[in-house]
């Protein structure tokens, strides 16, 4: 499958610089990254990554003008996992950011799904999420009301469009070895023997290279699917 | 067996909620709750209730989302009964559309209600709850929406998916509390929200059950009684589904 663009929302954070790597590499593919704020490229040097970036702001006056000059046949469109810090004990402004958080995925999805199907153009969503079952077995940083928001979010939305070249997905990421210390990843391991399969931290180069390779493929069948990307089965079911 | 215990029930009295209320009731436990608008269910519901339960039941005026309410009502309950034992986030409002239709202010609403009220509402109550010797419980109400999704409702499923996240957030970080934090996800319940439905759709919902029928608010205020009975003791961060086997 060729993808013409790829965009990153939310980029600013390992696992976003590893994926923007990780896209660069590809040949005809135009890679967008997206922000909530005008100055959100931050230190991301486009020299650095070798990148024609192309910084697309969701606040912007021309927004619509902006993506709607990028969109080619195929897009992409990858939610970076947001990794907020985990609730510590009475927090009362906890709530107000992850409501913040949904807002701007909310006002996202549907100016991004509104010019697609204006432009009727096909795209694909993957929300990136952390696995939320065996999270409080690391430090890693996680944030599972969010998480568990954004898979209902993806199952609603791909029942929702089903009919149009509409397809959303989430990735299901656990913790990696970049991310923690390595006291953290010896503890991890420990931790992690009660599990059939043994799990280590994933290293972050396989995770974007299972990521690319998950994009590039036809996905549109597996519509509302959460993939986990985990060594054997954690993954919760009800 | 939950007789004088103090329970806070959000958005009681109506549909579940009010279900919720008079189990408790029959039970001789304490009962307050929370309603946002509605002062003439409020009224009727209490008019309803013998002599007995009258004086065990409390009726608060307030939004769970206004976090200056909730202070002062937390504040208020434990200056007058001194403890809380259970608290049941059952507060919750719907703004359905199809998601390109859907209002910010909609999608705003529904997430600030359900998400921020619940959780707002169990943190302030479980500095409360520390404080008892005994176990406490927290009990939020669900939706199968926010674990199948749903078409027209991208922002209540995902309010409420966000509850089985807090959910298990909660039970982890207040287990050496001794509080048991757990959900009930109810399916197609009959309320005032579904009777709003179209016939249409409830059948679809109907005919993807395994008992083919719409449940009733009192199967789940009983699901809700025997997870704060104390029987049900080996379990926290559990959702626990009330939907007639929902396949979809």
């Amino acid at each position: 499958m060729i993808v013409n663009f790829v965009c990153l929302i939310n980029h600013e954070n390992a696992v976003g610089t590893a994926l923007l790597k990780g896209f660069s590499r590809l040949l005809n593919t135009e890679v967008g990254v997206l922000t909530s704020i005008p100055s959100g490229l931050g230190d991301l040097t486009q020299d650095e990554l070798n990148l024609n970036l192309i910084s697309l702001c969701i606040t912007s006056d021309n927004f619509e003008e902006l993506i709607k000059g990028k969109l080619r046949d195929d897009n992409i469109f990858i939610f970076n996992s947001r990794f907020i810090n985990e609730l510590t004990e009475v927090d009362i402004n906890y709530s107000n950011k992850i409501c913040g958080e949904l807002n701007f995925l909310f006002r996202t999805i549907q100016a991004l799904i509104n010019i697609l199907l204006r432009e009727d153009k096909k795209g694909k969503f993957l929300f990136i999420t952390t696995n939320p079952s065996i999270s409080h077995l690391s430090d890693f940083p996680i944030s599972p009301i969010y998480d568990e928001a954004v898979h209902s979010l993806v199952r609603s939305l791909a029942k929702e469009f089903k009919s149009v070249h509409l397809a959303f997905h989430g990735i299901c990421i656990e913790p990696i070895l970049k991310m923690i210390n390595r006291n953290e990843a010896r503890d991890y391991r420990k931790k992690m023997k009660v599990y059939a399969m043994q799990k280590s931290p994933i290293k972050l180069d396989a995770l974007t290279s299972f990521i690319k390779n998950l994009v590039l493929t036809d996905l549109r069948l597996t519509s509302g699917n959460i993939f986990y990307i985990a060594e054997g089965m954690d993954q919760i079911n009800f | 067996m939950l007789a004088n215990k103090i329970i806070v029930v959000t958005g009681g009295t109506k549909g579940i909620g009010r279900s919720i209320v008079l189990e408790f009731l029959k039970q001789r436990a304490q009962v307050i709750t929370i309603y946002s608008q509605d002062d003439a269910a409020a009224e009727k519901m209490r008019d309803s209730l013998s002599e007995d339960k009258q004086k065990r039941f409390f009726l608060y005026k307030g939004r769970v989302e206004d976090i200056d309410f909730l202070r002062s009502f937390l504040k208020e309950i434990e200056s007058k009964f001194g403890k809380l034992n259970v608290l049941i986030n059952n507060a919750g409002i719907n703004r359905d559309n199809l998601f390109l239709g859907m209002k910010e202010d909609d999608w705003d609403r529904v997430i600030t209600t359900n998400l921020k009220g619940t959780l707002n509402t169990s943190l302030l109550a479980s500095e409360i709850m520390k404080k008892s010797a005994g176990p406490s419980y927290i009990i939020n109400i669900s939706s199968i929406s926010g674990i199948f999704g749903r078409v027209g409702q991208v922002n209540y499923a995902c309010s409420k998916g966000a509850i089985i996240g807090i959910t298990r957030l909660l039970a982890k970080k207040f287990a050496k509390y001794r509080i048991f934090v757990n959900a009930v996800v109810p399916g197609l319940i009959r309320t005032k929200m579904t009777e709003d439905m179209s016939g249409e759709k409830a059948e679809e919902i109907i005919e993807a059950t395994i008992l083919k029928r719409i449940g009733e608010p009192e199967e789940v205020a009983k699901t809700v009684l025997f997870l704060v009975s104390g029987d049900f003791s080996y379990a926290s961060g559990a959702c626990i589904k009330v939907d007639g086997g929902y396949l979809k």
